[in-house]
């Protein structure tokens, strides 16, 4: 069971700022959510070695640098929110 | 007057080459027709006003330029999470409210470069988390057959279009049913290839595993031409791939019979399947059932893959990068309120919920036993494959449902996934093909039916697509 105490923890971990009527709201529906799916811990089949999914390959490329220097500097700057010249502008991260 | 009702890419293609009508007019004639009624339908978030300028430059080409392009001229609706340089693209989200794409998505590349005119973005459950495209932050979208009605999602918008005559084509992505399920409530035609089959560049990740971009058109063949020009492997996607394979298949069709009629799925839904497995025997294939021991895993399975890679996902949407943000004192209070109160409710319970089955404590119950689920499954399906050509069930088990109906309660549109989200954990392909109608107080409510074939064997869903259309 998730209480408003994970609720609030797990609001922390994700930055995000919850009213304290969505915290009561999620709580229901996290549990009941979880419920749900939890029920995939009842899985008793166990993969065979030939059933191992094929998720992952490797793929290589060369090493080459295939776009021009600069060239999407302007367009991703300008897309945040605050931003100086060529910089994006944050606040200060060490006290 | 150009008759949209029944245009099809080639039907259009050959009348703008013989210059009965030219591209500027046809898009012309779409975007009076948006005009009309996006107002109630709310297909589409924004237009690109660069369309009736890039078709009457498409218009000025000589014959011979026009005709060596697939798509010469031919209007094409973009879901709004997939990149059209220069132009808004929001994922139907106000944390992008006003971002604008800094390049062209390699699919939406692919089709400027076949002569396409992209004509606007449509409206979308936000970063593709829903079934309904009500979580959309600017309204959602009606079905066109009965706007009192969900047109599905995520990609609601684009099936919308299409069924509403506002698109001849529109692109649409899936994470598990958001092209297939929108496409069946509307009446329509929608694809999710092969996992690896089009790249994703230039999609806005929701599912990393999970997501692929396909088309949503009027008939099985417009599909197939625009899957053949936007596959292919890419550069900038390492999980996209070519498959030299030819899928030669036969007219078997497996029916997992228990899962399908295991309750649950309504009797209109059923009724038209049965018809529609009457109406592929009367066409000669062989209807077969076949058994999918561990497909009460794949809804869960589905969902705890989900939300933890959406909590990874959307994690770059922080405040600072992209689009809009509330600014604070602290750096942690600039990311919390902004994605507090800019990423809509489904959103961040999805990244809550993430955030819980990715924790240390509970990784192993959740996460872990859910790729384990999902390795069965995808064995499962490829023992099945071993006897059948192909795997029908219905898209979706209910019909569309009337808008604000579900609200209350997340876990019952979870549930509408059931049929789709396989095709997703096993990267295998499957379109929603337009199987009948139902009726619902009243009015005639589209149903579609779904067939799966192995990887890259979309030559056969085509095939059979086609068959089963026309006995319609």
């Amino acid at each position: 069971m998730i209480t408003l105490r994970d609720i609030d923890n797990l609001a922390e971990l994700a930055r995000l700022e919850l009213s304290a009527e969505e915290k009561a709201g999620f709580e229901k529906d996290l549990n009941s959510i979880l419920t749900y799916v939890g029920e995939v811990q009842n899985i008793t089949a166990e993969l065979g070695d030939s059933d191992q999914p094929d998720l992952t390959r490797n793929t290589m490329r060369d090493d080459i640098v295939t776009i021009e220097t600069g060239a999407y500097t302007r367009s991703l700057v300008d897309a945040a929110p605050t931003h100086d010249k060529d910089y994006i502008k944050v606040k200060k991260i060490l006290g | 007057m150009i008759d949209l009702s029944t245009l099809t890419i080639s039907k259009a293609r050959k009348a703008i080459i013989a210059g009965e009508y030219s591209s500027a007019e046809l898009v012309d004639e779409y975007l009076k027709v948006i005009k009309e009624k996006n107002g109630e339908i709310n297909a589409y978030l924004g237009l690109y006003e660069s369309a009736l300028e890039n078709a009457r430059a498409f218009d000025n080409l000589s014959t011979e330029e026009k005709s060596k392009l697939t798509l010469g001229g031919i209007p094409i609706a973009v879901k709004d999470n997939i990149l059209v340089k220069g132009e808004v693209v929001s994922s139907a989200s106000k944390i992008l409210e006003n971002y604008l794409a800094p390049y062209d998505a390699t699919a939406t590349r692919k089709l400027k470069d076949a002569g396409a005119i992209l004509i606007g973005r449509t409206n979308m459950d936000e970063f593709a988390m829903g079934g309904s495209t009500e979580n959309s932050a600017y309204g959602t979208t009606r079905n066109p057959h009965d706007t009192t009605r969900v047109p599905g999602g995520t990609s609601g918008g684009s099936a919308a279009a299409v069924a509403g005559g506002m698109a001849l084509v529109a692109l649409g992505s899936d994470t598990g049913g958001s092209i297939r399920q929108p496409s069946s409530f509307c009446g329509v035609v929608g694809l999710k290839p092969t996992y690896g089959a089009v790249s994703r560049y230039g999609l806005m990740a929701a599912v990393s595993s999970f997501d692929q971009i396909g088309p949503i058109t009027r008939s099985v063949e417009d599909a197939e031409i625009i899957f053949n020009i936007i596959k292919g492997k890419d550069a900038f996607d390492s999980t996209s791939r070519e498959e030299t394979v030819v899928q030669s298949r036969g007219k078997v069709i497996g029916v997992p019979n228990t899962f399908v009629r295991g309750g649950g799925i309504s009797s209109e839904v059923l009724k038209v399947f049965d018809d529609s497995i009457e109406k592929f025997k009367s066409l000669g294939y062989e209807v077969v059932d076949i058994e999918l021991p561990n497909i009460k895993y794949a809804l869960p399975a589905y969902y705890i893959l989900n939300f933890a890679e959406i909590s990874s996902n959307m994690s770059r949407y922080d405040g600072i990068r992209f689009g809009t943000n509330i600014d604070s004192e602290k750096l942690f209070e600039v990311y919390s309120k902004s994605r507090g109160a800019k990423l809509g409710k489904e959103v961040r319970k999805r990244i809550m919920l993430g955030t819980y089955v990715l924790s240390a404590g509970y990784y192993d119950s959740y996460y872990g036993k859910a790729n384990l689920a999902r390795g069965v499954i995808k064995s499962d399906y490829e023992k099945a494959f071993d006897k059948v050509d192909y795997i029908l069930t219905p898209v979706a088990p209910t019909l569309p449902w009337k808008i604000g109906d579900k609200v209350t309660d997340p876990l019952s549109i979870y549930l509408e996934d059931i049929f789709t989200v396989t095709a997703n954990l096993t990267g295998m392909p499957a379109i929603s093909i337009p199987a009948g109608f139902a009726n619902a107080s009243g009015t005639k409510l589209p149903v579609g039916i779904q067939l799966m074939a192995p990887e890259f064997a979309e030559d056969a869903l085509f095939e059979a697509g086609k068959v089963f259309e026309n006995k319609l």
